[in-house]
């Protein structure tokens, strides 16, 4: 017996001998030499997909992005401030901006950088032949779509730089929220001459680069870890005071939280399910997501009929909904426009300017039943249990719950029956796209603050509109507020349609994404915001 | 001397009946196999276990008053308690009731797969090993193709044209699941076919059919009824490796994945919630390993008539 | 011998060729396309489908995918747009695989071990505490496994880091998560293979000549025993060393595993075709592996070749 303990023995003593001898692939080198260093290590689910200004195409690499670009201006919590421009001009009727470029600035690499970059970054958004996603911001520049399109040369484009140190910028329409365009990584100026040596493999790995922000990516461990490091090339070095910053991809929020505890991670997101306890620890902040149910109104479809629509909003209980599918960590909502977004005069917000409740928070059962009836006359069903109704989500478990919850409340308020069907992410939008669904789980981000972002969406032949909504009223507000000169009669036109929208019960509106962070507290002046990007750390210190 | 005379002979004539009558009662193969393994009281009990896990899904969702998808926000989160014996969910819905759900759509997939598996491999593992040669080496081939198609590919290619749900799951299952038993099967076959009474039937020119079904068969039946067992447990595992992925079942149902995936969320919350889905698990594999074990003994051939 | 090798190499690229133009065919045939986001339009679809190919007829796209291929270019990822595929499996091979090799160290000797101990003390309770331990290991599925192990040791005890993959400590829990199935089933294996040989003939002469007890299990019964384990080991080797998609999610390890499932549910037509290749060639080359040490392991089979 003592022998064959001693084998046990021998042979766990053997593993651990094999295990530790060889190292590990990813080894960590410098663990030593970040003493004094001032570092803010977070946490991605996903690894951003690409760091190439232009091609960014997603909230993760965004972010990423507003710390190695420097646009023409930069975005603070919502407040424009010039980047690489000093300060720029508008012309009277809104459609000529002119920026001037500070003096001296470089690429990280020291070669200067140049109202050339800016405009060739532009263009290379545009240019069909680099493929960007993201290309339809452009579709506010002159010419921008017909570029896109391959049905014009790129230098017919309406970016143009008079000389070394101007950019000019001619919109198709005039747009207030321009400013916090030039602040996106897409219009971020690019290197002629590096893009041209690397192709494809442009910004793919650290060197294959050069980078214009206040950070330049110094290391990239693909699929674990992006390292970006203080740029002293940049303008305003002297604002900087972090020296990294970390973007480490943990797909396990959980996993996260466990890290953050040990002191791996200095911010993380909570998964809902640990909310309570956290609760004490955490900042919650919104993300900018309006999530809804999208109601298919195509010809022969069941919610076509808008009694049935409205009963499906007077059914859901949003603050039950909220509690039982996201722990309450989510805002309930009710309407369909961010009420965070801008309001009409600067430093307002079109919530406050504009509050609306469409309908009640804690539904309506009574009224949710008339609505029910008089859609069943209409459409001539007895029984309630014959009205099918397909949800159509994806496959995260989030999803999963969220649906669950909906249908429950929906068939018990109203009898009829739900039905889920999850899907990946793709054939969502496949089936979306299609029209081939009654109700769609999905949301919508802004790419830039202001209500026109949302409304644009349901105008009878807007490229997102997948539902057939078709209202002349409301097509007639939304275009006109695009040529509109006051501010106030703009927003006003804007809010009317949203009403509009509501009336004709186009959504389901359910929530404002909330979520819930971690951040250590020698972290100071980390800031978030709703568009664009998730964090900012371009300004952040730590405290001694 | 005495003198051995002819009288004192005498026929008795032949009794047929008595010359051929058995002493000992008849057994056929299945109740031989069925007395082996009462006699084997691990698997027995085991036998036994999932007889109870079976007649719970079937009754327990029905005697409960509460059902699998009725959420309550006052009672989200409750541990172990006389109104909810394997307390709630985080939607409030009570797990007794959602565990036998559960347990239905596991079982009900585990076993229809396998058994399905079962067969469709051993016919195609039978045949390719039977009859070697470029039969056996075309049928490989495919099976080796077959083994590198992502299983992914095909579970969300079916779900496409048949939706989500229990049907489409064991479908998905079966189009790559049968490999296994084929392969096992093909190299029992490969074996006996060069054994001596394989020789013998051939000789005496008996059909390749009746070769296969009356002399092979009865020697690899163990074999397959063991690696059914043993697949069971597999198609489960797979299961709950969809749901966890999210491709399982539509909800509000569930299976025993479907719940250990959203207990597991809980576990440093709420830990009971991972923990009764995946004591039925464990305990459904244990018992299906174990029975595995004493089926293999119970229907092993060479083992006929031994204690 | 040389002429066998030969022609399973053969076979194996006929088999690869026909598996990657069903996949190439399937992953078209799936619902949703690699492009398809919430603010895609027309137009920037079709520039997209310009830039990767994509606008040309099928088989052009395919005489094209393989004559790349041919040159050991997998193509460039469509969802992480600057990175080829090439690049990609490059970069997180080498973790999964480094986990990979540490799990089946462990699986390996610690399920022989307890497969032998079980079976020399057959029918007493240590063999019992042996074979549930094999059952457990093949009970839980492996999120489970890891998150109970991430919970315990390293949450709730603090003994080892909760994640990541960057110090060999980091690598102990995932590595018992990954190898915990591999272990069992290498311990039942092992058992049932040496009770057959503990009755055989050579056991028998063994013990006659006088042999040590510790010589005969380890020199005559684990060399003939170990057999079923080697054959079982091949695709196992495949599927453990090419990542796991569960437990590289939950200690947060840049492997392969995720592509896996990832690749499909983006349709990232070629990363999927990439990955697809090269786990296809990975587990043809280790059956062929087995097939050869087969030959080295089992005393009664010698590489007919090797006279000449």
């Amino acid at each position: 017996m003592k022998k064959r303990l001693l084998a046990v023995f021998l042979t766990a003593a053997m593993t651990v001998t094999l295990m530790a001898g060889c190292g590990v692939p990813g080894g960590s080198s410098d663990e030593g030499d970040s003493e004094g260093l001032k570092r803010v290590t977070y946490s991605l689910r996903e690894e951003p997909p690409t760091l190439d200004p232009q091609l960014m195409n997603s909230i993760p690499s965004a972010t990423a992005a507003i710390h190695t670009c420097a646009g023409l201006t930069r975005n603070v919590e919502g407040e424009i401030r010039g980047d690489g421009a000093e300060d720029w001009e508008v012309s009277d009727d809104g459609l000529v901006y002119t920026f001037h470029l500070r003096d001296g600035l470089k690429w990280s690499d020291g070669e200067d950088l140049t109202a050339e970059d800016y405009v060739y970054g532009i263009q290379r958004l545009m240019d069909p032949a680099t493929a960007s996603t993201y290309s339809f911001l452009g579709a506010i520049l002159k010419n921008g779509n017909a570029v896109n399109a391959g049905e014009m040369e790129v230098s017919e484009l309406g970016v143009t730089a008079p000389d070394e140190s101007t950019v000019e910028i001619t919109l198709e329409h005039p747009a207030t929220y321009f400013t916090a365009m030039t602040a996106m990584s897409q219009f971020c100026p690019a290197r002629q001459d590096l893009v041209e040596e690397y192709g494809q493999d442009y910004a793919a790995d650290p060197d294959k680069a050069a980078y214009s922000g206040p950070f330049v990516v110094s290391e990239w461990k693909h699929g674990d870890e992006i390292v970006l490091a203080k740029n002293d090339q940049y303008w305003d070095k002297d604002s900087i005071n972090l020296d990294e910053i970390v973007l480490k991809t943990v797909a396990d929020a959980k996993t996260g939280v466990a890290m953050w505890e040990e002191g791996e991670l200095d911010i993380t997101e909570v998964p809902t399910e640990m909310t309570d306890q956290y609760a004490d620890q955490s900042e919650f902040v919104f993300d900018g997501a309006n999530d809804y149910l999208a109601l298919n109104m195509s010809e022969g479809r069941i919610l076509q009929n808008k009694n049935l629509r409205l009963a499906l909003n007077y059914a859901v209980n949003r603050e039950e909904y909220i509690q039982l599918a996201t722990n309450g960590v989510y805002e309930p909502n009710t309407r369909y426009v961010l009420p965070d977004v801008n309001g009409s005069e600067e430093g307002t917000n079109y919530g406050e300017e504009f509050p609306y409740e469409a309908f009640p928070v804690a539904g309506d059962v009574d009224q949710a039943k008339e609505y029910l009836n008089a859609a069943m006359s209409e459409l001539g069903y007895s029984d309630p249990s014959e009205v099918v109704i397909e949800l159509l989500t994806t496959d995260t478990d989030l999803a999963k719950k969220q649906a669950e919850v909906l249908q429950d409340q929906i068939q018990e308020a109203l009898g009829i029956t739900i039905e889920i069907r999850q899907v990946t992410y793709k054939q969502r939008l496949e089936m979306e796209a299609d029209k081939d669904f009654d109700m769609v789980f999905t949301g919508w981000v802004p790419d830039y603050p202001d209500a026109y972002s949302y409304l644009e969406l349901w105008l009878t032949d807007g490229s997102y509109n997948h539902t057939s909504y078709s209202n002349p009223e409301y097509d007639e507000l939304v275009i006109g507020s695009q040529t509109e000169t006051d501010p106030k009669a703009r927003a006003e036109m804007l809010f009317q349609a949203e009403q509009i929208f509501l009336q004709d019960a186009g959504v389901v509106p359910l929530q404002l994404r909330r979520i819930q962070l971690l951040v250590n507290d020698n972290i100071e002046n980390f800031n978030v915001y709703f568009v664009g990007y998730n964090y900012n750390l371009v300004y952040a210190d730590i405290k001694e | 001397m005495a003198e051995i005379t002819r009288e004192k002979f005498k026929v008795v004539g032949k009794n047929i009946s008595s010359m051929e009558s058995i002493s000992r009662p008849n057994i056929g193969y299945w109740q031989d196999a069925w007395r082996r393994i009462r006699k084997n009281k691990v698997a027995f009990f085991s036998l036994c276990l999932i007889g109870l896990y079976i007649i719970l899904a079937i009754f327990a969702p029905i005697l409960s008053h509460y059902t699998h998808y009725t959420q309550n926000v006052n009672e989200m989160n409750q541990s172990f308690s006389s109104s909810h014996w394997f307390g709630t969910d985080s939607l409030g819905r009570d797990l007794w009731v959602r565990a036998w759900m559960g347990a239905r759509v596991s079982l009900t997939i585990g076993f229809t797969a396998s058994i399905i598996n079962g067969i469709i491999g051993s016919l195609v593992g039978g045949i390719s090993g039977y009859y070697g040669g470029k039969v056996d080496l075309l049928i490989q081939r495919i099976v080796d193709v077959l083994y590198g198609i992502p299983s992914m590919i095909i579970t969300l290619l079916l779900m496409v044209v048949l939706g989500n749900g229990v049907h489409c799951l064991i479908i998905a299952m079966i189009c790559v699941g049968w490999i296994g038993s084929c392969r096992t099967v093909r190299g029992e076959v490969l074996k006996l076919r060069e054994s001596d009474f394989v020789a013998a039937a051939k000789i005496m020119g008996v059909k390749d059919i009746v070769i296969i079904v009356k002399h092979i068969l009865p020697n690899v039946m163990g074999l397959i009824i063991t690696s059914v067992t043993m697949a069971i447990p597999n198609a489960i595992f797979q299961e709950a490796f969809l749901s966890y992925i999210g491709l399982g079942i539509s909800p509000p149902d569930c299976s025993w994945g479907v719940l250990a995936k959203e207990g597991i969320q809980m576990l440093r919350v709420y830990p009971y919630q991972v923990f009764v889905p995946a004591f039925m698990i464990c305990t459904t594999m244990l018992a299906l390993n174990l029975l595995g074990d004493g089926l293999r003994d119970a229907f092993d051939p060479k083992l006929r008539g031994t204690e | 011998m040389a002429k066998y090798i030969l022609k399973r190499i053969g076979l194996s690229i006929v088999t690869l060729l026909v598996l990657t133009t069903i996949v190439f065919v399937l992953v078209r045939l799936m619902p949703g396309d690699p492009f398809s986001s919430d603010k895609m339009t027309p137009e920037i679809r079709a520039n997209m489908e310009a830039y990767y190919g994509l606008d040309k007829s099928l088989p052009e796209q395919y005489i094209t995918y393989m004559n790349n291929l041919l040159h050991g270019d997998l193509g460039y990822s469509m969802k992480y747009v600057n990175q080829s595929v090439n690049r990609i499996i490059a970069d997180a091979f080498p973790y999964s695989a480094d986990l990979g090799i540490r799990a089946l160290i462990f699986a390996v000797i610690f399920g022989v071990t307890l497969g032998v101990v079980a079976s020399l003390n057959r029918g007493k309770k240590l063999d019992a505490v042996c074979i549930i331990i094999a059952i457990i290991g093949t009970s839980i599925p492996d999120f489970i496994m890891g998150s109970l192990l991430q919970y315990f040791f390293g949450i709730r005890w603090g003994l080892l880091p909760v994640a990541q993959y960057t110090s060999v400590a980091h690598t102990i829990l995932p590595s018992i998560a990954v190898g915990f199935y591999t272990l069992a089933m290498v311990s039942r294996l092992m058992r049932a293979s040496m009770l057959e040989v503990v009755t055989s003939d050579y056991t028998k002469t063994a013990k006659a000549k006088g042999l040590s007890k510790w010589r005969i299990t380890i020199k005559h019964q684990i060399r003939n025993a170990i057999m079923p384990v080697v054959t079982v080991l091949g695709p196992l080797v495949a599927s453990v060393l090419t990542g796991t998609f569960v437990i590289e999610a939950l200690f947060a390890i840049p492997g392969l595993g995720k592509h896996y499932v990832q690749s499909i549910s983006n349709n990232d037509y070629t990363l999927v075709l990439g990955m697809t290749i090269f786990f296809g060639a990975f587990l043809i080359l280790m059956n062929l592996v087995v097939d050869i040490l087969y030959g080295i392991i089992d005393p009664r089979i010698r590489l007919s070749g090797k006279g000449k």
